[in-house]
């Protein structure tokens, strides 16, 4: 029995086929397949790039149902490598971006993948400079914040 | 059913490279700032204006306890924290209006403290807020007696409370949200020490050559006692469990999850000084060494008696 397929179209108009089960990790398309079956669902603020990355993503935790009752396509080990593994080979722009998917589309485990990434992130740097260097973000704080903000957080003794 | 759509992130074009760390919406922010240890939040919300207006609407996930410390002499009404993650630093209270020197501290739960002023009364205070909630009066209902090991909950939104402790060696005795006066719970003679969890109450009773008892619950519920044996040639104490990832909080009768890179080591007790409360210890029982869990200088301010409080 062939397995149901999906089209999502991206910013660019580019179409990606999809199992249906892969989709519907996310709430959104879940949601949107049971309205409109058998249309395809256009994403218009994605580009084919993160969309494509989302879908990486889905595809490998689909738990796919053969008959056989739930058995994920792999160990729960084996994911939570892969999970690491896959956010770490997203440069800092395309985490973001892949963090606004995951709400965009509400795909609740990668979120969670994604926000981990970045607090972990922000906990590897030493100090606020090092934050906004990794994050490329720029300063900008008037004199009398930067004062406010010494004063709130400065009572070391 | 129309369900309304994820109304989030609409007006970004997703992987649009023009977009900066800054204009992140807030509640994705907030959801990063959710897991982040006290000192990471620190330094997010010192990074740029747009993470210090979204770190206003978050608390970070905050489960490592602190070291409260109190002031020694009256002038002083604020009280130092310290978190085992940043070794060398202090944080001060704001002044909650409490004389620390005619009150003590007798027990902390959560970031209320169980106070008794210089007339036997109890009261909690919340140790942020300076929210005070008065409990029935003890020097009337039962002359001058030992409040001994007391225990209490509180819930932080509703504010109902459950406050109990042994009357020396009597019984031991309870108040709640409301009551009046304390009541006495049947057969608790002899109590040692009490450990109030989830709704639970925990007490041991004396029993042969002990000559003190702590009751642990651990964060599964397991109940553990750590008692100490009179025993003349043995000076040492003995433990023979390994606690895993946890970390035992001997004061509180606890046990916390812990994580080594938080701050609290795994599988060590958490225990101070009985003759210089500043002190607080850590025994690792894995390597079996003793260590000082702050590196500063505590020579420089007066302080007393210490007690762990969680900052959330």
């Amino acid at each position: 029995m062939s397995k149901k397929m999906i089209v999502l179209k991206s910013s660019e108009g580019v179409s990606f086929v999809v199992e249906e089960a892969v989709a519907r990790q996310s709430k959104i398309i879940s949601f949107l397949v049971e309205e409109f079956p058998d249309r395809e669902l256009p994403l218009t603020n994605m580009t084919s790039e993160i969309l494509r990355k989302t879908i990486e993503y889905c595809k490998k935790h689909v738990v796919e149902d053969d008959g056989g009752g739930d058995s994920s396509s792999s160990s729960s080990g084996d994911l939570k490598e892969w999970d690491v593994k896959f956010v770490a080979e997203i440069d800092q722009p395309r985490l973001m971006d892949l963090l606004m998917a995951a709400n965009y589309l509400d795909i609740p485990s990668l979120l969670d993948v994604t926000c981990q990434k970045v607090a972990d992130t922000i906990a590897a740097c030493n100090d606020e400079k090092e934050i906004r260097a990794t994050f490329n973000i720029e300063n900008d704080f008037t004199e009398e914040e930067v004062e406010a903000i010494r004063m709130e957080n400065q009572y070391p003794i | 059913m129309k369900k309304k759509l994820n109304p989030h992130s609409h007006k970004y074009l997703i992987g649009d490279a023009s977009k900066s760390w800054s204009d992140l919406p807030f509640d994705l922010l907030n959801l990063v700032f959710e897991s982040l240890s006290f000192a990471d939040f620190q330094r997010a919300k010192s990074v740029c204006s747009s993470w210090r207006s979204s770190s206003r609407q978050c608390v970070p996930k905050n489960h490592i306890p602190w070291v409260l410390r109190f002031p020694q002499n009256n002038e002083n009404s604020s009280c130092m924290l310290s978190n085992p993650e940043e070794k060398d630093k202090l944080y001060k209270t704001q002044d909650l209006g409490l004389e620390f020197a005619k009150s003590s501290c007798m027990k902390t739960y959560g970031s209320w403290l169980l106070m008794q002023n210089l007339q036997s009364n109890l009261f909690i205070v919340n140790l942020f807020t300076g929210e005070r909630i008065n409990l029935p009066p003890v020097k009337s209902q039962f002359g001058m007696t030992k409040i001994q090991s007391p225990v209490f909950w509180i819930d932080e939104k509703t504010k109902d409370h459950v406050v109990s402790w042994a009357r020396s060696k009597k019984c031991v005795v309870y108040s709640k949200t409301g009551d009046n006066s304390w009541n006495k719970i049947p057969k608790t003679s002899g109590c040692l020490d009490m450990v109030y969890k989830d709704h639970k109450l925990y007490f041991s009773i004396n029993w042969w050559r002990t000559v003190a008892t702590n009751i642990i619950v651990t964060v599964t519920g397991d109940v553990l006692e750590v008692v100490k044996m009179w025993e003349p040639r043995c000076r040492s104490w003995f433990f023979f469990h390994s606690l895993g990832d946890e970390a035992m909080l001997l004061d509180l009768g606890i046990t916390v999850l812990a994580n080594d890179n938080d701050g609290i080591s795994r599988n060590s007790i958490y225990f101070s000084d009985c003759k210089n409360a500043n002190n607080v210890f850590l025994f690792n029982l894995k390597t079996w060494k003793m260590e000082k869990l702050h590196k500063f200088d505590c020579s420089s301010v007066q302080l007393s008696s210490s007690r762990w409080v969680f900052t959330k």
